[in-house]
């Protein structure tokens, strides 16, 4: 039985990811082979990663670095880890950011495919949301209200049992 | 400006994050009134449970909306219910959980609380129940989790099994499925319902049978079990709780070989092993074994190489678990045992324990295990070696 964290690269390998503003990390190749997106710029001199810069992909291949030996999960696991939203500390501390990073983050582990980060992301996040009213929120993450009044009252007329807690 | 992942450019992302919110029903409702984009999100997981909402049920209402012309009437003539206001969405179609307990408890809750001459009413459970049951089947909810619960009183109409054949997406997604209490007024209900699991259910990966009594075995009912066990494509969990301590299982724990390459964990409890448990020594990947209150007398036919053992019982004899722990060997990296004592005196033969984690077991990295001596093999184990100890001492 493979326990998932085998890696075929050894520890002193070490392979080279471009950030999209052209900025060079070298990382060991063990992080690159877990997540096959990453692999695939391995490229040095002209491959560079599109859509993450400097700054984001710095912060994501710290997390890579930091959880290089966690065992990897079953595709099935993935629903138990969404449905709880209990963060260890390490990871907390990392994601006190400011927002905006926090969500240049996730687009980034999105777009990577590194699913546990995006999991850890969209944790946080939900984390922001817990207990709030509608209002905190928009207000919490810049969003425009666009229902009409009626709208509104009629959507709050249908879901206001769960108001009840 | 708010981020993308917001504003509808990412929607896989804001449903991801929203799923965290899973069963908290107050910040799903608030979701729901940020905006038209996060209410497309929110709605669907919001009432993907309802009936796990623990206050007031007023919900229920909400889905009469979704009922045909003849259900509504049904409603107004047995239950007195004259008004069904109409809904912005079909929420019946959102439908993922089900747990027929939950069910039935509700709809008493919500006719308490809602029908004034609720007695005046032959049976509105019976009714409020089936046409719930039904809509779901009908307006396209595919469910994810069951728990079946057949008390005295939840009666199921014939239709509903017609309905059942005639929508197999209703089915066709369950990961978890439960079988609970089953009232032997009601066996038959549970047994069509079974057969039309095995049917149209391919995807159990979870399943849980508690308090299986010895009276199911004159029944249909094992043979129904049989089927869905077995045509299931990859089960992983297989959870068995015994009624009175049963020493037969009429080829119910046999059927695991049918899932014996995707079998990872196995529960038992309250029961008594007999040679069908040899089934289990053929789950190659069987990683986790949990045994509670059963037998120890025929242990030995466990030849399992496992890595998480957790064991809860009176402590009788540590000779078996010694003996799993010698067959697991490298393998083992968790093990719990924990003693539950009943007349205030603890009989694990402890140095057993200890000298098998140590001969057999050198790659443990979590122990536990209650009410243990302090000993020079406790501490030789902790100090040497580098294990996550968690051990009650007395």
């Amino acid at each position: 039985m493979d326990n998932g964290t085998s890696n075929s690269a050894s520890e002193n390998e070490t392979i080279t990811l471009k950030s999209c503003d052209g900025i060079e990390f070298h990382i060991d190749a063990r992080i690159a082979n877990r997540y096959t997106l990453l692999n695939n710029w391995n490229g040095g001199e002209s491959a560079c990663i599109p859509n993450v810069n400097g700054k984001v992909l710095e912060k994501v291949l710290e997390w890579c670095e930091h959880h290089i030996n966690d065992p990897q999960l079953n595709c099935g696991d993935d629903d138990s880890r969404r449905r709880n939203t209990i963060i260890e500390e390490w990871d907390e501390n990392f994601l006190s950011c400011d927002q905006d990073m926090l969500f240049e983050i996730i687009l980034a582990a999105n777009y990577l495919e590194i699913k546990p980060l995006l999991d850890l992301g969209c944790k946080t996040v939900a984390n922001m949301m817990k207990s709030k009213s509608p209002e905190e929120i928009r207000s919490a993450f810049n969003i425009d209200n666009d229902y009409t009044p009626e709208e509104e009252e009629q959507f709050r007329k249908e879901n206001e049992w769960a108001e009840d807690y | 400006m708010a981020s993308k992942i917001f504003m509808g450019d990412m929607p896989e992302i804001l449903e991801q994050i929203l799923n965290n919110l899973n069963k908290e029903f107050y910040s799903l409702y608030s979701c729901v009134l940020v905006s038209r984009h996060w209410c497309k999100i929110s709605i669907p997981i919001l009432w993907q449970d309802p009936f796990s909402f623990d206050k007031k049920p007023l919900f229920i209402s909400k889905y009469f909306s979704s009922l045909g012309e003849d259900g509504k009437l049904i409603l107004k003539e047995e239950c007195g219910i004259n008004e069904i206001s109409k809904t912005l969405f079909n929420y019946a179609r959102f439908l993922k959980v089900l747990d027929l307990f939950r069910l039935e408890k509700q709809v008493k809750t919500w006719i308490n609380l809602e029908i004034v001459d609720w007695e005046s009413f032959y049976d509105p459970i019976y009714h409020i129940n089936n046409s719930l049951f039904k809509l779901f089947i009908e307006n396209g909810a595919t469910l994810r989790k069951l728990v079946l619960y057949f008390s005295k009183s939840l009666k199921l109409k014939p239709e509903i099994f017609y309905t059942l054949g005639e929508n197999k997406q209703f089915f066709s997604r369950i990961q978890y499925l439960s079988l609970n209490e089953i009232s032997d007024d009601n066996i038959e209900n549970a047994i069509t319902l079974l057969r039309a699991l095995a049917k149209h259910t391919k995807k159990i990966s979870t399943l849980k049978i508690n308090n299986f009594d010895n009276y199911y075995y004159e029944t249909q009912l094992v043979h129904e079990l049989i089927n869905v066990i077995k045509s299931q494509e990859q089960l992983r969990l297989f959870s068995f709780v015994g009624y009175d301590y049963p020493d037969e299982f009429h080829g119910i724990i046999s059927a695991l070989d049918n899932q014996k390459n995707s079998l990872q964990e196995v529960r038992i409890e309250n029961c008594v092993f007999n040679i069908e448990f040899d089934v289990l020594n053929n789950c190659k990947n069987l990683e986790t074994l949990y045994i509670r209150f059963c037998d120890t007398k025929f242990w030995n036919i466990l030849d399992c190489k496992i890595r998480t053992l957790k064991i809860i019982d009176e402590p009788f004899d540590a000779q078996p678990i010694a003996l799993i722990l010698e067959k697991s060997g490298l393998l083992l990296q968790r093990l719990n045992v924990e003693a539950v004592v009943t007349d205030g005196e603890i009989l694990w033969e402890e140095s057993l324990l200890l000298e098998a984690i140590k001969s057999f077991c050198s790659n443990i990295t979590y122990l536990n295990i209650s009410d243990l001596g302090f000993s020079t093999q406790l501490v030789e184990l902790i100090v040497f070696r580098n294990i996550a100890v968690n051990i009650g001492i007395f």
